[in-house]
């Protein structure tokens, strides 16, 4: 007795189409906004789950204040207007607390120039605690870099386990340098 | 107690009522239909599939059932995999996916999470074209809407 298999055949697979968006959704949900919008890059089926994305409007709360409204665009998902916000503003926000540097152009209600601060620079991404990031004897790219604010770099080196692989430690050194 | 699930390509497998409880969809079938030893047909679930996913439940039986809630808060975005686990998800990517549709269909969340962090650690820190080949991807914009996108989505990023 044999009965066919309920799975489509290889050759027609297509990934993005056949792993439903809610599941998508939840693997997106893990990464931070630069690599987002690195997928919405991909293709239209990404393209489209990614600016759908409810973290986009969180993301702005953070940032910018539950109070601040958003103009959002007429014929887009709002959420697309967050992202779209997001990325414009990309230079002056942490990606890892979501904080947001004011703007170099800023002034307060007095016309006085706020004062700026450092900006979030770029920072090695936390890493796997195991040391080695691996799949399927694969090395996963260990040379990201995310925008990260001072406290938060700060935070990374004392708290997290970084991996102990040369990559990363080199990378760390290359960062300590910076300060 | 034991009971007895059926794969989508009809193999039976005993497993302990414990192990099986693992999948809410089943927990509630089991309480739906009571005391009763008929087996339990999972027609979307292949026998390559089940095995895995029993494999998983079995190792993980006396896990507190309770999961945190998924919010929106990236910064609980860890993406930490204990070891256990991560040498359980070393397996080809076909299988991979086949393993998270399976713990959605069946819902067992702390698979789910598994799975959805192993791929998000593969996505991570790659560019898009590295991505279409890591999926096998066809990127389907027209040289103009890809042009639109990359304008729009930029992250301030130093390449």
């Amino acid at each position: 007795m044999s009965i066919e298999p309920l799975s489509q055949p290889r050759t027609h697979d297509q990934i993005d189409k056949r792993v439903p968006p809610e599941i998508w959704e939840r693997i997106f949900n893990r990464l931070y906004p630069s690599q987002l919008t690195r997928m919405s890059m991909v293709n239209k089926t990404f393209n489209k789950i990614v600016s759908s994305l409810s973290v986009w409007s969180h993301m702005y709360s953070v940032a910018f204040g539950p109070k601040m409204p958003l103009r959002t665009l007429r014929d887009r998902p709002e959420s697309k207007s967050y992202m779209l916000f997001m990325c414009a503003s990309s230079l002056y926000v942490c990606e890892e607390c979501l904080s947001r540097t004011p703007c170099k152009n800023l002034y307060d209600n007095w016309g006085r120039r706020v004062d700026l601060g450092p900006i979030p620079a770029l920072a090695p991404m936390p890493t796997s605690s195991k040391g080695d990031l691996k799949y399927l004897g694969e090395e996963l790219n260990l040379n990201w870099t995310i925008r990260m604010c001072p406290s938060c770099r700060d935070k990374q080196v004392q708290e997290y386990v970084v991996g102990d692989d040369k990559v990363t430690q080199s990378r760390i050194r290359w960062y300590r340098m910076q300060e | 107690m034991t009971v007895i699930l059926v794969s989508s390509d009809n193999q039976d497998f005993k497993v302990d009522k414990e192990v099986a409880e693992r999948s809410i969809l089943i927990k509630n079938m089991l309480e739906d239909v009571g005391e009763s030893d008929s087996p339990i047909p999972l027609p979307n679930v292949t026998s390559a599939v089940l095995t895995k996913v029993i494999e998983y439940c079995e190792h993980h039986r006396n896990d507190p059932v309770q999961v945190p809630e998924e919010t929106d808060d990236p910064r609980k975005r860890s993406n930490d995999i204990e070891e256990w686990d991560m040498k359980f998800m070393q397996v080809d990517q076909e299988m991979l996916f086949e393993i998270i549709l399976a713990a959605n269909y069946l819902d067992i969340k702390p698979l789910l999470d598994v799975g959805c962090k192993t791929v998000a650690n593969i996505i991570k820190g790659k560019t898009p074209e590295e991505i279409r080949k890591a999926f096998n991807i066809v990127n389907d914009f027209t040289p103009e809407e890809e042009a639109q996108i990359k304008k729009e989505n930029e992250w301030a990023e130093d390449r």
